[in-house]
């Protein structure tokens, strides 16, 4: 261990005096520190603050990633100047060499984003102290992005005994008569679900319907609240761009009290109602009924039908930890990625020169983090004619590259944090587990390349 | 140095063969080589620029695979970790970092061994003080002159105390001091029973250090053993005696010529070497206490080099003079080849008294009639300071 930690505190003390990391340092402390001040002064202090999350999280993530590239260039400059040669002389097994210098790149790479993001979060707590647009803009900063919230989705209804009644009744009445002979049941079943399960999710005018949740582990103290957050589309004529509506949550079977919420929303947007968390019964179920009338007294009712794309435009939202944790479980990813991707630069550098090494890396870099983007695009892409063996080509290559590179944006929660989301522990457990494979795979990889490499042969 | 102990480097058949992009045989850097480095000896690689010299030694090191043959290095193969705790290397460049000072350098390097923190720190200190940096030692080594970083790179391979020593071009880029320092340094360790191997084109250090020599040339050997045998002159005599008179001299002559029938093929006043002119100036100037940003003189070997090694005659020697207060390495030169010198020039004598196989008449007085032998030029040179002492007293009086 002595050994393995003189190489990379050589590292750390290279990369300090010949200003590399200083640079970024640089860059980051201008992003962590000028960023709220260049956000605009009339958006509201929430959205600025979602704003400075993102950029600063997501602009952190780069440079570092960029540095962990740069800072493996000190193993190929050794190869290069020659101090390999005074290094290798001594007794240290090659192995340990290699494992020091990415070491190095780790505990820098570490210390830099542990204060990135203590800078972040402070900055994200100072930001919040300014005097905020209205009180919808406060509850929204408290509630909806400096926290971490669980998301529960509305309890899955099985649609199948529906189905099977609906059949029935369609067989009795001899619907199917003129096909009975090519019927496929099991097919007109499953037609008949997916009927009622859209049924269920549309809402003809003055319908009202019931939505279940589960598992809603909250503080159910009536100061704490809990969001019920949907998204919903109205089929109206004349067309209409608002829906109307009223919601009740709770329920008073099970001893809770009814909250009735009135309300006017752009459709097409998500939308939070903020509802006192005793709502939740105490077996910690939730119901929330949604009725299609328009509540607001001298406005005329409109025979709008409201309908939801699908369940997963309606979930209940409650707080399970705090905005530092979640901000902390999202770094711990970054620094995931960060420890591989040091790893491979190390790995590249073991075998090429550093400006070969360099665009091998940032090429691994890429692909790593467009791994779902270029996913999504390779399956819109055109495959008539002479398209269709570009595209063979370019899957074959996809498959075999991504069989060896990690999809970095499995491990992403920027998203998560800055709508206030629970970047969960068992989440980050993954990322540690997986990403930590991958390090150890490339590790031993890059060990093994430089155990066969002719130190004092410079000519790569 | 027992020749039935094992050798410390021996190779068989070594080669290596430099491949291009496309695999093919490049050059021929070593032709199957058979190297024998024996325990504590001063072993010398000699060979002109692009011989194989570097090669060789960077396959002894492991940081070259060999293409053919054998490497062993204390009985191991070279890439063996453990062998690499015996042996110290001096790199043919001082390939060092720029942005780490002298004493952050050593640092590091001392870490590689696994040196506990105080003997470490203590080490570091001592090599600064062995050659001349400590006044320095904070400053970057990008700051450095070459001769400086040069004995940087000198300090690194001494700091694990190496039984074995390997030294690549160890004067090149140095200035007279320098180099007479790392002689100084090379023949201390030779002495405390170290074993070194060292590859020059600098034909007069070799010479003056060495005590086997193999010539390398297009990466094959050309001639191998001991530089005395190889370059002693068994067909000349040579007497140094206080100055003579003319008379003195032509008496000598007829006498040598009556009794042996020999001639004498040239006479004069023996010049002094300008290595020990140029050390005899700097001191002076030192003694004036000029500035100077560069390296300083420097100061003993240290004492933890060796100090496991087992004693021997000449040890004792050393250690008389280590007594007394700082000695500088000029001190340490004078008297030693004055206490060996004694023997040796007896030795000449005996030798010079010994019946000899006549000589081929020479006619060109100008050759030169010194016998290039190792031990006795160095026995040579303390007589001629010894004289030269005596006549400075006698000038000064």
């Amino acid at each position: 261990m002595g050994r393995i930690w003189a190489i990379a505190r050589q590292t750390i003390a290279e990369s300090l005096r010949m200003k590399i990391a200083l640079v970024f340092i640089a860059f980051i402390l201008v992003l962590v520190v000028g960023l709220p001040f260049a956000l605009r002064k009339e958006d509201s202090v929430s959205s600025a603050v979602q704003t400075f999350l993102s950029f600063s999280i997501g602009g952190v993530e780069f440079f570092l990633s960029l540095l962990a590239i740069f800072l493996s260039r000190s193993l190929s400059e050794e190869v290069a100047g020659g101090q390999i040669l005074t290094l290798m002389a001594k007794p240290i097994p090659r192995w340990q060499f290699v494992v020091g210098k990415w070491l190095g790149i780790v505990v820098l790479v570490g210390a830099l984003l542990g204060t990135s993001g203590a800078a972040i979060y402070g900055t994200a707590r100072w930001m919040a102290t300014r005097p905020p647009r209205d009180e919808f803009d406060q509850l929204r900063l408290r509630d909806e992005i400096l926290t971490a919230r669980h998301a529960v989705p509305i309890t899955p209804i099985d649609f199948s005994e529906t189905a099977e009644r609906l059949f029935n009744e369609r067989l009795e009445s001899g619907a199917y008569e003129d096909v009975i002979e090519k019927l496929d049941k099991k097919k007109e079943k499953a037609r008949l679900r997916k009927d009622a399960e859209q049924r269920y999710r549309t809402l003809f005018p003055l319908e009202s319907r019931v939505f279940d949740f589960e598992n809603v582990r909250c503080d159910r103290s009536p100061d704490r609240t809990i969001q019920l957050r949907y998204k919903a589309e109205v089929w109206a004529y004349p067309m209409d761009e608002v829906l109307r509506a009223e919601w009740f949550v709770g329920n008073p079977d099970l001893g809770t009290p009814l909250y009735q919420l009135q309300r006017r929303d752009v459709i097409n947007r998500y939308h939070s109602l903020f509802v006192p968390a005793n709502a939740v019964a105490p077996d910690r179920s939730l119901r929330a009924q949604l009725y299609n009338r328009n509540p607001f007294e001298g406005e005329p009712q409109y025979g709008n039908t409201i309908s939801f794309t699908s369940f997963g435009d309606i979930e209940v939202l409650f707080t399970v930890g705090t905005f530092g944790g979640n901000l902390a479980r999202q770094l711990t990813m970054v620094m995931c990625k960060l420890v591989l991707l040091a790893a491979f630069a190390v790995m590249t550098v073991c075998v090429f020169s550093f400006p070969v090494a360099c665009l091998v890396s940032f090429a691994f870099l890429a692909l790593a983090t467009m791994s779902g983007f270029l996913n999504d695009s390779l399956i819109h892409f055109e495959d008539e004619g002479v398209y269709w063996a570009f595209k063979k080509f370019a899957e074959l290559l996809y498959t075999v590259a991504f069989f060896v590179i990690p999809d970095f944006s499995k491990y992403d929660g920027t998203s998560m944090l800055v709508n206030g989301r629970n970047v969960t522990l068992r989440w980050v457990l993954t990322a540690i587990s997986n990403l930590g494979l991958g390090t150890i795979g490339i590790g031993l990889a890059a060990c093994l390349m430089f155990q066969r490499r002719e130190v004092a042969e410079t000519s790569f | 140095m027992k020749p039935t102990e094992m050798p410390v480097v021996q190779t068989a058949g070594l080669t290596k063969v430099f491949k291009d992009f496309w695999r093919r045989d490049r050059v021929i850097a070593v032709d199957s080589l058979n190297l024998e480095v024996r325990r504590g000896e001063v072993f010398g690689l000699l060979g002109p620029n692009g011989s194989g010299k570097s090669t060789t030694i960077k396959m002894l090191l492991g940081l070259l695979y060999p293409t053919r043959g054998r490497i062993s290095v204390f009985g191991k193969p070279p890439t063996d970790v453990a062998v690499k705790a015996r042996i110290g290397f001096l790199p043919e460049e001082s390939f060092l970092y720029r942005f780490l000072n002298a004493r952050e350098t050593l640092d590091l390097y001392g870490r590689l061994f696994e040196q506990h923190t105080r003997q470490r720190r203590e080490r570091i200190e001592k090599l600064l003080d062995m050659v001349g940096l400590t006044a320095e030692a904070t400053r970057r080594i990008g700051e450095y002159s070459k001769g400086m970083a040069r004995r940087i790179g000198l300090a690194q391979a001494l700091i694990n105390d190496p039984e074995f020593l390997i030294l690549d071009e160890p004067t090149a880029g140095l200035d007279p001091i320098g180099i007479r320092q790392i002689k100084d340094v090379i023949r201390e360790l030779s002495r405390k029973g170290k074993t070194i191997l060292l590859s020059s084109h600098l034909l007069a250090d070799v010479e003056d250090v060495c005590d086997r020599i193999t010539i390398l040339y297009g990466g094959r050997e050309r001639s191998t053993g001991d530089i005395t045998d190889l370059l002693s002159r068994e067909d000349r005599t040579q007497f140094i005696t206080d100055k003579l008179t003319p008379e003195t001299v032509d008496t000598v002559r007829t006498l040598l010529h009556e009794s042996a029938g020999k001639n004498i093929l040239s006479v004069g006043a023996p010049s002094d070497r300008l290595e020990t002119y140029f050390m005899q100036t700097i001191e002076k100037a030192e003694k004036t206490n000029a500035r100077s940003s560069g390296a300083r003189r420097s100061g003993a070997l240290p004492d933890f080099l060796g100090a496991t090694a087992p004693p021997n005659v000449i040890e004792h020697l050393v250690s008389e003079a280590d007594r007394k207060p700082p000695p500088s390495t000029a001190e340490l030169l004078e008297i030693r080849p004055r206490q060996e010198a004694r023997s040796k020039s007896e030795a000449v004598i005996e030798h010079l008294t010994q019946p000899k196989p006549a000589p081929p008449e020479r006619t060109e007085a100008q050759t030169p009639v010194v016998p290039e032998k190792q031990d006795a030029s160095e026995a040579d040179r303390s007589i001629i300071d010894a004289l030269m002492q005596k006549k400075k007293d006698a000038d000064d009086g």
